[in-house]
């Protein structure tokens, strides 16, 4: 069963967008592999302590994604495919590059200076 | 369904309630906000037939009678236990009176808050009270469960376990409405918000639609109050003039 | 026996302490109406032989006090009678002492259970308070009529004028 324990909530950010999240990263990590159960939506909403709804929206959400297949009276469980994993992998990294992009800009700084700096840290951050 | 329909209670001249209306179908986790005196608890106290009021309350069509008041529970600061009696005559008082009676849940919760089952809850400290108040609230038996500011006196891990026990235990029948000032804290724990000022409804609030348009309960309450955040620098600005540190 | 009296006072009432005290105050003002009959009738006694205008004259100022217990109440009638009356207001109290019980007493389904259990003692002690004056009045009145002279009867329903 996929364990929640690592899941920290931010301010800010809708819940249900966060649970996609955590399991979209833990998908693209490996941590989350094909056919591994979901909690039920009930004890994953006092897991975490969120109103049943939220976790009801995230797990349509997830459902309309396809990445979990759902069955009345059974828990879900992932579906996911080697492309569907690289998928998730694209779609988290442009996440990434999109907010660090935007924040680089607003620092004034030029795509090359931007680009050398990457090139730089990209072996210092790689523990 | 649990229908309130143009309510209003007056206290010699003082209105506490004022023509509110709204509906609580089964299943929801529903938070009532309120500033003191805004009239959570007379609004309650009327749902219960504590108190007399103009206006009608139903329940399932029907008037709130012997016949199903056993379906409303309560959970209130000011404690409705019996002070001389321990747990145990507790529970068998209660099942003697209310037939659905959750004797598992009832077992359940007072292991969870490790409460001591011979002791008068009179003897027993405030936190413990109110968590016997709200054991018993959870196991009579009833659809829907009103707490009014039940965590008076319970510090904040207590309070957050409580939430996450809440809602591992109820089931997609029962409603709770939950009255608090901790706004904050149950922002993520119910579904929806009513908004009570000086007796009226400001308020009726699906928090999952409040969330698609960007708001969360905190901003919807802000603005709902006219709360202003500049009045903090309005009043240091009234105090001195001094603007420079020293 | 213990558990059925316990349904009946408010929980955490002392429901056996309570019964035991208004059979106490019964006996006592069972003792007290039956005591106040001696001096009645050594005072009939006494006026047979005497009679005439002084039977009159004592029936108007004294025997209401014996006959008609209402007019002058016994001692222990009146403490009896305080001592249920503040059991009353005791009992409902006691709902809202340490906590607010009488929210849950009234919303319990069994309408009646609130009030039930404030009344249900105190009023026993009423009605057998009520019964042993009810008793010891018709004594009086018996009493009388056996022991009154001619003179004596008539009396009783004309005032001496």
């Amino acid at each position: 069963m996929i364990s929640f324990d690592e899941f920290v909530p931010v301010a800010g950010v809708p819940i249900y967008l966060q649970i996609l999240r955590y399991i979209q990263r833990g998908a693209a990590a490996g941590r989350i592999q094909n056919g591994d159960e979901l909690p039920s939506r009930r004890v994953l909403s006092a897991v975490l302590g969120v109103n049943p709804n939220t976790v009801q929206k995230a797990y349509r959400l997830l459902e309309d994604k396809g990445l979990i297949s759902s069955h009345t009276g059974a828990k879900s469980c992932m579906v996911l495919s080697d492309e569907t994993v690289q998928a998730i992998r694209q779609e988290l990294l442009e996440g990434e590059v999109r907010a660090l992009v935007t924040a680089m800009r607003q620092t004034g700084a030029s795509k090359t200076d931007a680009l050398a700096m990457m090139e730089k840290l990209w072996d210092e951050c790689g523990v | 369904m649990l229908e309130i329909k143009h309510v209003s209670k007056k206290y010699g001249r003082r209105e506490a309630l004022t023509d509110v209306s709204f509906s609580l179908p089964r299943g929801q986790i529903v938070g009532l906000f309120g500033e003191n005196g805004a009239g959570k608890t007379t609004l309650m106290k009327s749902i219960l037939g504590l108190t007399k009021f103009q206006g009608e309350i139903t329940l399932d069509g029907k008037p709130i009678t012997g016949a199903n008041i056993a379906r409303l529970s309560f959970a209130t600061s000011e404690h409705s236990f019996f002070p001389a009696l321990n747990a145990k005559e507790h529970r068998e008082f209660y099942r003697a009176h209310f037939p659905d009676f959750i004797d598992n849940r009832f077992h359940a919760l007072m292991a969870f808050f490790a409460l001591p089952e011979d002791r008068p809850i009179g003897r027993c400290s405030t936190g413990q009270k109110n968590q016997f108040e709200t054991v018993l609230a959870l196991s009579q038996g009833a659809d829907y469960i009103l707490m009014d500011e039940p965590f008076a006196g319970n510090d904040v891990f207590n309070r957050e376990d409580f939430y996450k026990v809440l809602l591992g235990l109820l089931t997609e029948r029962e409603t709770v409405l939950l009255s608090t000032h901790l706004l904050e804290e149950v922002q993520g724990f119910v579904g929806r918000a009513l908004l009570l000022h000086e007796g009226r409804l400001i308020g009726d609030v699906d928090l999952s639609e409040a969330e698609e348009r960007g708001e969360d309960l905190m901003s919807i309450v802000r603005k709902a109050y006219g709360y202003r955040a500049d009045r903090v620098k309005e009043a240091l600005d009234a105090l001195g003039g001094d603007d420079q540190d020293a | 026996m213990m558990k059925r009296l316990e349904q009946c006072v408010p929980p955490g009432v002392d429901g056996a302490g309570e019964l035991g005290t208004i059979y106490v105050l019964w006996a006592l003002t069972g003792f007290n109406m039956l005591g106040r009959m001696i001096p009645f009738f050594e005072a009939l006694q006494y006026l047979r032989e005497h009679g005439g205008t002084l039977f009159q004259f004592w029936y108007y100022f004294t025997a209401p006090r014996y006959i008609f217990p209402v007019l002058v109440l016994p001692v222990m009638v009146i403490v009896s009678l305080l001592y249920l009356g503040a059991k009353i207001v005791a009992h409902y109290q006691s709902y809202r002492t340490g906590s607010r019980a009488d929210y849950t007493m009234r919303r319990l389904p069994d309408r009646r259970e609130y009030h039930r259990r404030a009344l249900a003692l105190p009023l026993v002690g009423l009605a057998g308070l009520a019964i042993i004056v009810a008793v010891t009045f018709a004594a009086d009145v018996a009493l009388y009529f056996w022991l009154a002279p001619a003179e004596g009867l008539p009396s009783m329903f004309q005032w001496p004028c």
